[in-house]
């Protein structure tokens, strides 16, 4: 552990804004990638389903 | 062996056998770059020059390196699909363009971050980050290609062909800190000769880029897994899969 407290943890030695600001971009772009194909995909599923029991509801 | 990669050849088949590894891949993803971060923020000494900013290294070095060995990975893809005429490989081309302008981006928005405790500005025109800049246009221009033309057919030449072209800015950016005189330091690290940091950062460093890969190939997997669906959509094949879910 490089760090003898939360503040000097939050403050990085005066580069506190530059190394979380670098980290917060990071962890949002690398989320974003990870969510968005999820959504897409579920999004999917729920359209198909719709289309599926539009079509039984016609051919009894 | 070959059997295994006609397979992923397959859309039908390279989405069963993706769907039994793709859960493993996003843990092991989340848990690569959760513990990797955790070691570049808490563990890993200051630099004696850049103190606590070198800690951004281990987001921005990995990031880079995806932005390149992506648009390899995008270029070897399109030459596929050009040559063979595989879909999948279209496929690929296709998914790994957003992605790829997405770790661009990060390599340099956290390059710009850097920059500015280590060498006093955000950006200069320097011939590393100008290339790199490009490089980020090449996806985009890929993504934008892709939805300007209609035919799919068409789209998928014209997108391989211009993923083509764009690689002879990979050795741009590769050699631009020793052919010119840049800002940009030359590379710390090759495969063939000692790290010149020592252990307790090249080690983290080196997690990172393992983690950064694991997560570049699960989104990639789980973009390909959507596309296929959106182009199979109405066979039985899709039909019983969304049903059984």
């Amino acid at each position: 552990m490089m760090f003898d407290s939360l503040s000097a943890f939050a403050q990085m030695g005066g580069h506190g804004f530059y190394v979380w600001a670098a980290y917060g971009v990071t962890a949002f772009v690398v989320a974003l990638n990870l969510y968005w194909p999820k959504l897409l995909m579920d999004k999917f599923k729920a359209d198909e389903e719709k289309v599926i029991a539009r079509q039984s509801e016609k051919m009894p | 062996m070959l059997n295994w990669f006609h397979r992923l050849g397959s859309p039908k088949s390279f989405f069963e056998m993706t769907g039994r590894w793709l859960t493993g891949l996003m843990v092991c993803s989340v848990l690569l770059l959760v513990t990797g971060a955790v070691w570049a923020l808490l563990f890993v000494p200051p630099d004696y020059q850049q103190g606590n900013s070198v800690r951004i290294m281990y987001i921005h070095v990995p990031a880079a390196i995806l932005a390149q060995s992506g648009y390899v990975m995008m270029a070897l893809a399109a030459s596929v699909f050009l040559i063979w005429r595989i879909k999948m490989a279209d496929v690929a081309v296709q998914c790994i363009a957003p992605l790829g302008a997405s770790i661009t981006f990060l390599a340099l928005i956290t390059g710009a971050i850097w920059g500015k405790p280590t060498w006093g500005t955000w950006w200069v025109w320097d011939a590393r980050l100008t290339s790199t800049l490009i490089l980020l246009f090449l996806y985009v221009g890929i993504i934008a290609l892709r939805a300007a033309l209609d035919r799919r057919a068409n789209a998928g030449r014209a997108c391989a062909i211009l993923a083509l072209v764009g690689v002879v800015n990979l050795p741009v950016i590769k050699y631009s800190v020793n052919w010119w005189f840049t800002l940009h330091q030359p590379a710390s690290f090759s495969l063939t000769e000692k790290p010149a940091m020592p252990v307790e950062m090249w080690m983290p460093l080196l997690f990172m880029v393992i983690a950064y890969y694991f997560f570049f190939f699960t989104v990639w997997i789980m973009r390909i897994r959507n596309e296929i669906l959106v182009r199979e959509r109405g066979a039985d094949w899709v039909r019983q899969w969304v049903v059984a879910k």
